[in-house]
């Protein structure tokens, strides 16, 4: 082939392809800021399950109408629709944006329409398996079973309906009274008041699924309201911390009541023998989260004046966290108590949660053994992180800049700094912003560009970031950062507020009042694990705080 | 080097075993290497052989680039902006595959024709 024919054949493959491109994704596209249509989907919910479905193009208003006693009657106007490939499950799958897209379905002249409502009812697609995110993450996570179901409602079978049904996409707006999920908060608009509203909220929300032994309500499916099993004891620690804060803080009576609990639970029945030292858990080999997280609960208990008692137990927890630490600052993350040794195994988090207890254990104690164990592991945490790259990839180093925040009045430390610095850029990266148009996720931190962000993974990341904040504050770093880090942080936050319960999606709750003032793992996976609101409301918690504290700097600097 | 990057693309890079993707790259990494020997050989096949696999190597890569430009473009149409990891992800693609998929057959093409038509009767 002769040099020009070359260049010929890729002038015509370049425009080819170009032109396909284009006529592809405009065939395709659906415009969330399009002119809404007529067409209206109007259903009747109870009990969280979709008992009516009307769809009309005329006026709604009286449109199953009355709606039944205790009922929540939904009116979404679909904005715009399109059609929906549908040759295999997974292309079905892949073609619609979880929590975002309903799609309709023709089959032998009945039209079904399933509105983002349904899918979310059934949690279609909340991306996660067993409690972990998916690494592949669709529209539909059992697409099969998704079919199966719609077929099922047509009188057929999903082979039948996926070869012979017609499938459009559309998205919808919701036309009804009730209030917006996700609201409409943006970071503008954050303020003292706002924030505090939903710390106490999410604080009321955990004492309320609280067990009279002091223990929570681990994981609820407010969809069905079923609890899932299993329980986990850092995860105890970091809810009764974040309930504590926020009693110290407001002075709710029912966060302390919740958190005094939960601290008595752990003192009275899972505070164990590891060797000379007590320590938490209920198996022979017990791990430092455990006892970190309670010991931080103990602290924060005991600085509020709440529990007195816990003086000494913040003693011993001290004293076995210390006992854990190698020569280097890193922490053995568990204690074989049948055989009495210490496991020199290392687990994500822990020894950031070390860190940060020690240095707070140190305020109550006074020990400058605790003090320094905690620059100790703070400086282990961010010298090991040293490997070519290592300033362009991070872990979740939540625990870690809390503890550099802490520290920083007794025992600063500028590469740790530096190191939480650099996280907050990593995550800034990964950042959505408001163009985002999966739906409203501008400040939510998603690895994953095709699917709503996490806001468990984002409420860490902003933990880390108002802790490297303040931080960044008190070294008098420059003011272009401190602006840069706190506007990503205000987005980051004005999203989780958004996604909150308040009162959420009620109509697809099975009791609407019970989830009130949860916060779910996303915006698809609406089960609420006792650490999602303990990260996020401690997140917006402490970045109230600092609004408070800048805001005194600023009275007393003008007096 | 291509053939056995075909060749580990195919059965170290797959996980499965499918003889409608196995038997092309063996065949086509064949080629490549028998392409190589007989240039070194100075063989009087050696160039149509080359041809033939730069070719091929080139109808795999606009192939490939198509298929991708037009997933791209669906998950545009499906999801809206991708937003800079999107693009920066597809990039990445593009920049592993243009290389040796598009590049590498284009000039193996024209030196081939200049090959040929240097040793062309006048």
């Amino acid at each position: 082939m002769s040099p020009h024919a070359l260049i010929r054949f890729f002038v015509v493959y370049a425009v080819a392809l170009s032109i396909a491109c284009a006529v592809l994704r405009a065939v395709i596209y659906l415009d969330p800021h399009a002119a809404p249509s007529q067409k209206r989907i109007v259903s009747v919910w109870r009990g969280g399950q979709r008992i009516a479905q009307r769809v009309v193009t005329s006026d709604p208003r009286s449109v199953l109408m009355p709606a039944c006693p205790g009922c929540l009657r939904i009116v979404e106007r679909v904005v715009d629709e399109g059609p929906l490939i549908s040759f295999t499950p997974w292309l079905l799958a892949a073609s619609l944006v979880s929590g975002r897209d309903g799609y309709s379905v023709e089959l032998g002249g009945r039209k079904l329409y399933v509105t983002p409502s349904d899918l979310l009812a059934r949690q279609a697609s909340p991306g996660t398996r067993d409690g972990r995110p998916r690494k592949i993450r669709l529209g539909l996570d059992d697409p099969s079973g998704e079919l199966a179901l719609v077929a099922a409602e047509l009188g057929s079978d999903a082979e039948t309906l996926l070869a012979q049904g017609r499938f459009r996409r559309f998205l919808v707006r919701r036309e009804d009274g009730a209030q917006p999920w996700p609201a409409r908060i943006t970071a503008g608009e954050l303020d003292v008041p706002k924030l505090r509203a939903a710390a106490e909220a999410a604080a009321e929300y955990l004492a309320r699924n609280q067990h009279s032994d002091g223990t929570f309500v681990y994981e609820l499916l407010p969809t069905n309201g079923h609890e899932q099993p299993g329980y986990n004891w850092p995860r105890h620690g970091g809810t009764t911390l974040f309930l504590a804060e926020v009693a110290a803080w407001t002075g709710n009576p029912d966060a302390r009541r919740a958190a005094v609990a939960a601290a008595k639970l752990v003192t009275s029945s899972r505070t164990l023998s590891c060797g000379q030292h007590s320590c938490i858990g209920d198996t022979p080999r017990v791990d430092v989260g455990s006892s970190a997280l309670a010991l931080l609960s103990y602290v924060e208990l005991y600085e509020a004046g709440a529990a007195p008692e816990l003086r000494q137990p913040i003693e011993r927890l001290a004293s076995f966290l210390r006992s854990q630490q190698r020569p280097d600052g890193e922490l053995m993350h568990e204690y074989d108590r049948e055989a009495g040794r210490r496991i020199d195994v290392q687990y994500p988090y822990y020894t950031g949660e070390a860190a940060y207890a020690l240095s707070r254990a140190h305020r109550v104690t006074g020990k400058p053994e605790d003090l320094r164990a905690a620059s100790a592991a703070l400086a282990y945490l961010v010298d090991a992180w040293d490997f070519v790259g290592s300033r362009y990839m991070f872990n979740a180093e939540h625990w870690t800049c809390q503890a550099l925040e802490d520290l920083w009045d007794r025992a600063p430390n500028r590469e740790a700094l530096r190191f939480c610095l650099d996280y907050q850029s990593f995550n800034a990266r990964f950042q959505l912003g408001p163009e985002c148009e999966l739906g409203a996720y501008d400040g939510g931190i998603a690895q994953i560009p095709v699917f709503p962000p996490r806001l468990t993974g984002t409420a860490s990341r902003v933990e880390a970031g108002i802790a490297t904040l303040a931080t960044a504050i008190a070294a008098r770093s420059e003011p272009a950062v401190i602006a840069r880090v706190e506007g990503q942080l205000r987005r980051a936050l004005a999203f989780m507020m958004r996604f909150q319960f308040l009162p959420g999606p009620s109509h697809i709750f099975a009791d609407p009042l019970r989830p009130l003032g949860g916060i779910p793992g996303s915006p698809t996976e609406l089960n609420i694990r006792i650490d999602y609101p303990q990260h996020a409301a401690g997140a917006m918690l402490r970045y109230a705080q600092l609004l408070e504290r800048r805001a005194g700097a600023v009275a007393k600097a003008s007096h | 080097m291509l053939a056995g990057l075909v060749l580990w693309a195919a059965f170290s890079g797959l996980t499965a075993r499918d003889l409608w993707v196995d038997l092309p790259a063996v065949l086509l990494a064949a080629m490549l290497l028998s392409s190589s020997a007989g240039l070194l050989r100075n063989a009087p096949w050696a160039l149509r052989m080359l041809r033939a696999c730069a070719s091929i190597e080139l109808l795999i890569g606009v192939v490939a680039i198509a298929a991708l430009a037009l997933s791209a473009s669906y998950l545009v149409g499906t999801h809206g902006d991708l937003g800079r990891s999107g693009a920066l992800t597809m990039t990445l693609v593009l920049a592993l595959m243009l290389p040796y998929l598009v590049l590498y057959p284009v000039l193996q093409l024209i030196w081939v024709y200049a090959r040929q038509h240097a040793s062309a009767p006048r």
